[in-house]
């Protein structure tokens, strides 16, 4: 048995056991816990060891579906993504078994086991498949297995609207642009399989190429959060569970990525307009997701907007990717793709990494507001530290992972102002300028977020507060690792990099060369980082040496300002720490501002009230929306509740197609004469042609 | 008079009765009518065969007895039993009315006509009239579906439906399995007895067989 099977079979294994013991709800999800973390594991094997030595796995599952067989594949892209699921999926299943056990998330615990494992079987499924017929089905079940998780707390209005958000956003996605982008690939290929898809498109027109790369951005973009698809992301993140949260932004978003890294690894080189367009698209994701996300008041609504953020600084990569492939630069396309793809991995840590953090700051104090909250460094510090490791991660500090992909996404964007033509090097250069304010954005957002949360002293009641459960603690822990690990020794799996950055390259250039000295370039920053930690670690070696720290002449609460009575409502708060820079970029992201002062000479009351509104929701989806609901009401007239007229409907419909059929006649007699001359290049009278038809029709 | 002029007239036939079943009001003709109808459909297929000169393969005589069994005999039983324990005897206010419907049937004669030229069919068909018919059956058997009321007439329309079908299958009569015939002539009796058998139910809790009084499980 090839060990591509294992991290299929064990979260089916484990659904079926949340179903079967379904009474127990403990043994219930210790099993499927148990099934997602070996599934997890084997995908990282899989990803690492397994397929480490052959270029590439197929494996024909015997199951014949309509329309095609399904059909699974290991090569190097898929198997990077398999890291990513596994690497993620491990530790959210060992933080699930203490999540799930709090008193408030008793409910339901076997429904909850059996989509988790859905939902990762579904992830595993979209990755591997290798035909167009698998892989919707696996998307469709990864979108609404994830559905179901988001609104597992289906009490709360909030929590139905983001899960609706979430799946009429998604099905739009893949009902309007990725079914139709398969449908066209499908019939210029004359197979669902996506092996033959390279070849037919090989010599595409480049209208067709571009249509089809921009059916892809629309319809996986949607996934991925791309501006102005990103609406359900902020909703649907924050009400959800915060295991599937972590799973949702670090995963399933990333799945939309993939898909379009495998369209693009499908196409001819596309024009270098489409790669210019990419990157303003890149940049304005990005930008918007950081400035909506630096004014946040939710926890994990800042982190869902950050999630956009760095959905763009992805799509940066990938638009270099293109830019580089366009003007034949290989150095640029694959420093490019490979940046894409390390951030891909690192934003699934990192983010992971802050919902769980954020789910046990949530678990711990039941909000996750964080003007109510603060000072939880002292009564949480472990907790805290998992968040600070993420935090810094994500404002890609060295030596951690994020500094990693954001250096290689630097320097793919520095050849490409270096290497291109004027107009493409400008916009290159914007690039850089749009990654620069974004990493010193998302330091002021994050150190808001850190601060406002973990620092100062509490503005809620510390007596009720909960200690965090060991696993969570320990799937927290793994993920920190993880995310220092991939810092020092990402030059070990950089051959697993340039083996999935080799299947985005067409064979036709001499690649292998290029993308190994791309991936390389990893080598470098990490072993300054192990440099440095080193020097770090002898000077406080060196201090320790010299008699360490003085003791401590006196302790005051943060923000004591030397008050005698301070208290908790005088620190800063998380809306005024950032308010100054928010307001600097009103003209980008409206900030809603109502301040009402204290007046008088012995004022006593004053108010004040900032928000950042998503404009896009607000002003263009939600009217959008309603007016949509509002054309299907007037539909409503149509039901009547009578037999006879719904019968009328359905006939009613077939004359109109049998009606369309006769004026079109695709297969009228003259039609299939025509065609069939058409295609023998002879002609062949009339009445032969309608024998073979109907010896076809048999 | 040569077979081929007989098979065209029993289609012509077919099509009479078809707008004869839009025109009348009392179900028990209807009922009676249909019946015919099936009688002239279920000997097609040896009327066709024998005029080739050919003895009728145990094929068509299975497919014709099934038919005659099925739809001349037990099926018009069954409803006109109904009738009598129902003591429905007239089809009050369609939706459309009689003389309306017949027009509207003529109106579907007309365009199958038009419509089934351009289809490219099986050759050596037994008649050029057999795919228009089989259109125009289908269509009226759907009228009668949606523009009478009684669940009575509804059953019957289903009925007449099937019967262009049958007929449509008659052009591929030597292509179609022997199976796939009775299975449709099975499926077509479950369905009427099943139908039946609600009908009754709706008489016994209603006290009468209108369906557009069945309107209320309307969503509101």
């Amino acid at each position: 048995m090839s060990a591509v099977l294992l991290p299929i079979l064990f979260p089916l294994a484990g659904m079926g056991w949340a179903l079967l013991t379904c009474s127990r709800p403990r043994v219930s999800l210790a099993g499927a816990m148990g099934a997602i973390a070996v599934a997890g594991a084997a995908c990282v094997y899989v990803a690492l060891v397994d397929h480490a030595g052959e270029q590439e796995l197929l494996l024909p599952l015997s199951w014949p579906l309509p329309l095609a067989q399904a059909c699974v594949r290991v090569d190097g892209l898929s198997a990077w993504f398999l890291l990513v699921i596994g690497a993620l999926s491990v530790p959210v299943a060992v933080y699930s078994w203490g999540y799930m056990q709090a008193p408030g998330e008793r409910q339901g615990v076997p429904a909850y086991a059996a989509l988790l494992c859905l939902l990762v079987l579904a992830l595993i499924l979209v990755v591997l498949a290798a035909d167009v017929v698998l892989f919707l089905v696996a998307w469709e079940l990864m979108s609404l297995s994830a559905f179901f998780l988001v609104g597992r707390d289906d009490r709360r209005r909030e929590v139905r609207t983001g899960a609706w958000t979430y799946l009429v956003a998604t099905h739009l996605g893949t009902g309007l642009a990725v079914l139709p982008m398969f449908a066209v690939l499908a019939a210029r290929s004359h197979s669902t399989q996506f092996s033959d898809f390279g070849a037919a498109l090989a010599s595409a027109e480049p209208s067709v190429a571009v249509g089809v790369c921009a059916l892809a951005v629309v319809g996986f973009g949607t996934k991925a959060g791309f501006v102005p698809f990103h609406v359900w992301l902020p909703e649907a993140h924050p009400v959800a569970p915060s295991p599937v949260s972590a799973l949702m932004s670090g995963v399933v978003i990333k799945t939309g990525i993939y898909g379009i890294l495998r369209t693009l690894s499908w196409l001819p080189a596309l024009p270098a307009g489409l790669g210019v367009v990419l990157l303003l698209l890149a940049i304005v994701t990005g930008v918007f997701g950081i400035l909506h996300a630096l004014g946040q008041r939710q926890l994990k609504r800042l982190l869902a907007y950050s999630s956009i953020e760095n959905v763009g600084i992805i799509l940066l990569g990938i638009a270099a990717g293109v830019l580089g492939r366009a003007t034949n630069q290989p150095m640029l396309e694959a420093l490019g793709y490979a940046g894409a793809l390390l951030h891909v991995l690192n934003h699934a840590v990192f983010k992971g990494l802050l919902f769980l953090s954020a789910g046990a700051v949530i678990h711990a104090t039941g909000t996750g507001d964080m003007e109510r909250l603060g000072g939880m460094a002292r009564t949480h510090p472990w907790d805290a530290a998992w968040f600070l490791v993420a935090a810094a991660a994500i404002c890609a500090v060295p030596p951690l992972n994020g500094f990693l992909s954001e250096f290689l996404l630097f320097k793919a964007l520095l050849v490409g102002s270096t290497a291109l033509t004027p107009a493409l090097s400008a916009a290159s250069a914007a690039g850089i300028a749009a990654l620069a304010i974004m990493g010193g954005l998302a330091l002021s957002t994050f150190t808001k977020a850190f601060g406002t949360v973990y620092l100062g002293t509490p503005r809620f009641d510390t007596r009720e507060a909960h200690a965090t459960p060991m696993s969570m603690g320990r799937g927290m822990a793994l993920l920190s690792l993880a995310c220092v690990a991939l810092g020092l020794l990402a030059p070990a799996i950089a051959p697993n990099l340039a083996r999935a950055v080799q299947v985005i390259l067409p064979d036709a250039l001499p690649a292998s060369g290029v993308v190994s000295d791309a991936t390389g370039t990893l080598a470098r920053p990490a072993g300054m980082f192990l440099f440095v930690l080193f020097i770090v670690a002898a000077l406080f070696r060196f201090r320790a040496a010299c008699g360490g720290r003085g003791a401590a002449v006196d302790r005051q609460p943060t923000w004591g300002c030397g008050f005698a009575e301070p208290t908790s409502r005088m620190q800063y708060s998380g809306g005024s720490f950032v308010d100054k820079l928010a307001l600097s970029f009103r003209h980008v992201v409206p900030r809603r501002r109502q301040v009402v002062p204290p007046a008088g000479y012995f004022p006593n009351a004053g108010r004040m009230e900032s928000a950042t509104p998503d404009r896009l929701l607000t002003s263009v989806f939600a009217p959008l929306f309603a007016g949509v609901a509002r054309a299907c009401e007037r539909c409503r007239p149509l039901q009547v509740g009578r037999v006879q007229m719904y019968l009328l409907y359905l006939v009613g419909t077939l004359l109109l197609v049998f009606a369309a059929e006769s004026w079109y006649a695709p297969y009228s007699a003259e039609q299939v004469a025509a065609r069939a001359a058409s295609g023998r290049q002879v002609s062949t009278p009339a009445h032969e042609v309608r024998t073979t038809e109907g010896e076809s029709n048999r | 008079m040569n077979t081929q002029m007989i098979v065209d007239s029993v289609l012509v036939l077919v099509i009479l009765l078809d707008l004869a079943m839009l025109a009348v009001s009392r179900l028990a003709t209807c009922i009676r009518l249909f019946a015919l109808q099936s009688l002239l459909l279920a000997l097609l297929p040896l009327a066709a065969t024998t005029g080739r000169g050919e003895i009728p393969g145990l094929h068509e005589i299975t497919v014709a007895a099934g038919a005659l069994g099925l739809k001349v005999i037990l099926l018009p039983r069954i409803l006109l039993r109904i009738i009598r324990t129902g003591e429905i005897h007239q089809e009050i206010e369609p939706f459309i009315g009689f003389t309306a419907s017949v027009l509207v049937g003529a109106g579907l004669v007309i365009g199958s006509f038009a419509v089934t030229r351009g289809l490219p069919l099986p050759v050596d068909r037994i008649s050029d009239f057999l795919p228009p018919v089989s259109a125009a059956t289908i269509l009226v058997g759907l009228l009668i579906l949606i523009s009478r009321v009684k669940a009575v007439t509804q059953v019957v329309g289903f009925l007449v439906m099937e019967n262009g079908i049958y007929l449509f299958g008659l052009l591929l009569l030597e292509q179609t399995p022997l199976l796939v015939e009775l299975g449709i002539l099975l499926d077509l009796f479950v369905g009427v007895f099943i139908m039946a058998i609600v009908v009754y139910h709706i008489r016994r809790e209603f006290d009468h067989m209108d369906t557009h009084l069945l309107d209320t499980l309307k969503e509101a």
